[in-house]
């Protein structure tokens, strides 16, 4: 149970007022002084009392309010038999566009169904099309011509993303809003079990008043979704998962029962033209059936691409196919840059042997500058004497190309060894930052000589000493990350490179790295990708996507065509997979309750229409029963403030004129 | 520069009219002074007053010989003495005496008592005031000093509405403090039980106190005109009790006029002097026909 206009109920407590007044304005007669009690009797107070009708204005202010409720509950007839004439009715024919729409004839057929619909609906009536997957998009109306909206509607194929009812029907109750006249909203769509939404209520939409939906599924129909992966764990042999899942769509309406038989299923893998591996499966609908194939041999050449395609064909077509990647669990590279200065050797072993532990990272040593980089790097170590108030200019313009960098200190010591024995320890540690700081046990490290680091304004220490010297600071760049290690990591001026922080450190910090730069290697159709700047898109048939101006700039782009995509930049080429969502090629229909409970509101409002004289016209019933809607509120925004001065009025002067207690008591 | 209080309560048109008056007691009370009053004491006076036939250890002086010479009978001769008299007013200044329009009714009775204060040192007569409301607030002793009549009008100037009324414990206090024979005015309202009052006057009276009552009421509490129905507020105890104009129109109007009738009754029985006075009456008059009646009395 619902209420169909809500905020009458704003207007129901409105009516509470003067009873209100009533109940706590006068609940205690006027008090006045009186010399004794000693002869006075405690008297009953009269509910009512015989009296001349001589407080005329009170009895109009009643009679007045008695008028105007009348009018309120009496108004929606007085609205029908004042404008019969008004009920035309503006139509929104919605078109399922989902993916699960391009199986087998049903696109097709509902087209057909919306030429039909466009071709039947009365001239007088206002209709637009509106098309929906993951949004709902306003596609044409018929303000011009008809024909013009047909053109549109040919104009339409199915996308390749998923539907959600929920968001649909939001949707259209807001563009329904936008009419004052009544909308009726035709649905074509194959009424799908994996788009409807969480909770029920999300399909109602009050502002519709009528509802009619189509299906576009007339036979029984299965479908095949295949899904697979490649990994290598060496680079030599290969392991491909592969999963089938079958799911079928059975409407009541069909003839056929249901499919219940075991179908065999071909899945190939191949690369290029190789055939590498051949399997059948057998499973019926309902079935989720998964295989890994560890006996593989990666194919020869440079990042090869492997196909897995189904052979026996199914309803939906789109899904028996899709390309690999292989993954390979390769250390991360890094760059060391190391210095002139004998000193450094001993950080580069450091810094080598933490960042190689457990195959973390595989640490290049490159002598110079940033510019002699591998063009592929993307991390890379370097030392500057952090005393100075800017860090060298390479460093600065490699981190600009969306590159990460670690610098340490190499400034010269200049303290004496007098005084710094005990040495200080770390101090204050910024656990809000992702390095996750706060999970590294800092308890014996030991810092005898810290030099003075120059900071910058929106330089953001996320380590200190004890005494207040920054050991670790993040210094704010346009793009990429820059840390600075204040510490010459040679196991003199501190201890850090001995102590198992350290290597929790450079873990922290590649991990930091890694997800600061990350591009997905997969997304779902539809789905928006962030990409760093000066990087082109191409997409499965190798067209760019991105003109000169996006090139310059970061952002997002939605991928609404599943195949395999590329990224490539300044750092080489990084492939992208996007799939289909499992669920939208699931074809299971809407079960036959929640298909009720959704058409349950608008089947009472039609019978009650089909009760009507007018049987012929799609007219709104709840307009029938209750009048059309810009006379009902323009009447009760008159008549309902008009009732309750009356009835104020009319309290405060019955609370001064009579002589009658109204506390009800 | 406003008017002190003592000459505004003392109205001169009030006290013209009364200067041919004399306020007489009905009994001759003893006193100190000579003055109009008769003292019921008899001896040393020049009025003869009547015979009695002598007893043993009567005063020999007071033989009338010429009458044993001519009938052989011993006779005392007795004079009556011509003395002044102490007047005590008892105010009740309870919070119910401050109700009634014009005036109310303390106004009133403080007009009232100042008029008598003032009457009474004009014939030379002892001065004594009190006022209670549930229990003797002031008292002053009756006096024939000069300044007992000023200090009256202070204590008077000051007195204001108080708390609750509780005549009898007001007048039992004031009965161990007036053991000279006199003339006793109560000013109040009688919010009290008729029996109970004259059973708190008739110690008084049998004392040999004359008593005079003066009721002071107002008009809208004798007939209210209440025409809509209201929360009454005692002023004493400050309760309040909803009450239905019909009711005050027949049902109170009867029991307030029995209960006047039987505090009049009250004071009759008792040999007291009862008088009414309205906040809305002219009190010169109501002195006035005290006065003439108080006259008869003393006769």
């Amino acid at each position: 149970m619902s209420l169909l206009f809500p905020a009458y109920l704003i207007g129901l407590a409105g009516l509470f007022l003067p009873w209100l007044l009533h109940r706590f304005s006068d609940q205690q007669p006027e008090e006045q002084l009186f010399p004794s009690r000693q002869f006075l009797e405690p008297t009953a107070p009269p509910v009512s009392r015989k009296r001349a009708l001589k407080h005329w204005l009170l009895l109009a202010l009643r009679v007045l309010s008695i008028l105007c409720l009348s009018f309120l509950f009496a108004q929606p007839w007085l609205s029908k038999m004042g404008d019969d004439t008004q009920a035309n009715v503006h139509h929104l024919i919605s078109i399922d566009q989902s993916l699960s729409m391009r199986a087998d004839g049903r696109w097709a057929r509902a087209v057909d169904r919306a030429d039909a619909l466009i071709e039947e609906l009365p001239d007088s009536d206002t209709i637009e099309l509106v098309a929906f997957a993951r949004d709902v998009n306003r596609i044409a109306d018929d303000s011009e011509s008809v024909s013009a909206l047909r053109r549109a509607l040919k104009g339409l194929e199915p996308l390749y993303t998923s539907a959600d009812y929920g968001v649909m029907m939001q949707r259209l109750n807001q563009v329904a809003g936008e009419y004052s006249q009544p909308v009726k909203v035709w649905l074509i769509s194959d009424q799908q079990q994996s788009a409807l939404p969480a909770q029920i209520n999300a399909l109602y939409a009050p502002e519709v008043s009528l509802w009619d939906q189509m299906s576009v599924v007339p036979e029984a129909q299965v479908n095949v979704h295949l899904s697979a992966s490649a990994q290598s764990d060496d680079g030599a042999n290969l392991r491909v998962s592969v999963q089938l899942r079958a799911s079928a769509a059975e409407p009541d309406s069909a003839d056929s029962v249901p499919d219940t038989a075991i179908t065999r299923y071909t899945v190939q893998v191949r690369s290029d033209d190789r055939l590498l591996l051949e399997e059948v499966f057998s499973l019926q609908a309902g079935d989720i059936v998964s295989r890994v194939f560890d006996d593989l041999v990666i194919p020869p050449g440079k990042n090869p691409v492997l196909r897995v395609s189904l052979l026996e064909p199914d309803a939906l077509l789109d899904d028996n196919e899709v390309f690999l990647m292989i993954g390979q669990t390769n250390p991360t590279p890094v760059v060391l840059l190391q210095g002139e200065r004998a000193s450094q050797d001993a950080a580069s072993v450091f810094l080598t042997t933490a960042l190689e532990t457990d195959s973390l990272a595989s640490v290049q040593a490159i002598a110079g500058t940033a510019e002699r980089a591998p063009p592929e790097t993307v991390h890379i170590v370097a030392a500057q004497d952090l005393t100075l108030p800017s860090i060298a200019l390479d460093v600065l313009q490699f981190v600009d190309t969306d590159a990460n960098a670690m610098v340490f200190d190499n400034s010269v010591s200049e303290s004496s060894s007098d005084g710094v024995i005990q040495g200080v320890g770390v101090g204050l540690v910024d656990e809000s930052h992702p390095l996750g700081l706060g999970q590294i046990d800092w308890f014996g490290a030991r810092f005898y000589d810290v030099g003075a680091m120059v900071l910058q304004e929106n330089d953001r220490v996320l380590l200190e000493t004890d005494d207040r010297q920054p050991l670790l600071v993040e210094r704010s760049t346009e793009r990429g990350t820059l840390l600075l290690l204040n510490d010459r990591l040679d196991g003199l001026s501190s201890n850090l490179p001995l102590q198992p922080a350290f290597v929790s450190l450079m873990e922290a910090v590649l991990a930091y790295f890694d997800a600061s730069t990350a591009i997905p290697d997969q997304l779902i159709a539809g789905s928006r990708v962030s990409l760093p700047a000066n990087v082109q898109l191409f997409d499965p048939d190798n067209e760019s996507l991105l003109t000169l101006a996006d090139n310059a700039r970061i952002g997002g782009i939605a991928l609404d065509r599943p195949g395999l995509y590329k990224v490539v930049g300044a750092r080489g080429e990084h492939s992208l997979r996007v799939l289909l969502d499992p669920r939208e090629t699931d074809l299971s229909l809407i079960s036959g309750d929640a298909m009720v409970a959704w058409n349950a509101r608008y089947e009472d409002a039609e019978t009650v229409a089909n009760t009507d004289v007018t049987k012929d016209l799609p007219v709104d019933p709840i307009l029938l029963l209750q009048g059309d809607d810009v006379n009902r509120y323009s009447l009760w925004f008159w008549l309902l403030p008009l009732m309750v001065m009356f009835l104020l009025t009319e309290s405060v002067f019955a609370n001064r004129r009579l002589d009658v207690r109204r506390d009800g008591s | 520069m406003s008017t002190p209080l003592s000459n505004r309560l003392l109205k001169p048109d009030v006290l013209a009219r009364l200067g041919s008056l004399e306020l007489i007691a009905r009994t001759v009370v003893e006193g100190v002074t000579t003055g109009l009053h008769r003292s019921p004491h008899f001896g040393f006076s020049q009025e003869f007053a009547e015979y009695r036939a002598y007893n043993e250890g009567d005063d020999l002086r007071y033989v009338d010989w010429n009458v044993y010479a001519r009938t052989d009978r011993t006779y005392i001769k007795r004079f009556q003495g011509e003395t002044n008299t102490a007047i005590t007013l008892l105010l009740d200044a309870s919070a119910s005496m401050g109700f009634g329009t014009p005036i109310s009714k303390l106004d009133q009775a403080l007009y009232l008592c100042a008029s008598l204060a003032y009457m009474a040192r004009k014939q030379h007569d002892a001065l004594g005031l009190g006022i209670f409301d549930e229990q003797v607030r002031d008292f002053l002793a009756p006096s024939a000093r000069p300044d007992s009549l000023l200090r009256a009008m202070a204590l008077l100037e000051r007195t204001e509405a108080g708390s609750g009324t509780d005549i009898l414990n007001a007048l039992e206090s004031l009965r161990a403090s007036m053991t000279r024979r006199g003339l006793v005015i109560v000013v109040s309202d009688a919010y009290a039980n008729a029996d109970e009052l004259m059973s708190a006057l008739q110690p008084l009276v049998h004392g040999g106190q004359d008593v005079a009552f003066f009721h002071v009421l107002d008009e809208e509490e004798i007939e209210p005109s209440l025409t809509r129905i209201r929360a009454l507020k005692d002023l004493e105890t400050e309760e309040s009790v909803i009450v239905d104009p019909a009711f005050l129109q027949n049902g109170y109007r009867a029991k307030f006029q029995a209960h006047c009738e039987s505090v009049k009754n009250a004071c009759q029985c008792i040999g007291a002097d009862y008088s009414q006075v309205l906040t809305s009456d002219p009190l010169d008059s109501a002195l006035q026909s005290y006065l003439r009646f108080r006259e008869r009395r003393g006769r």
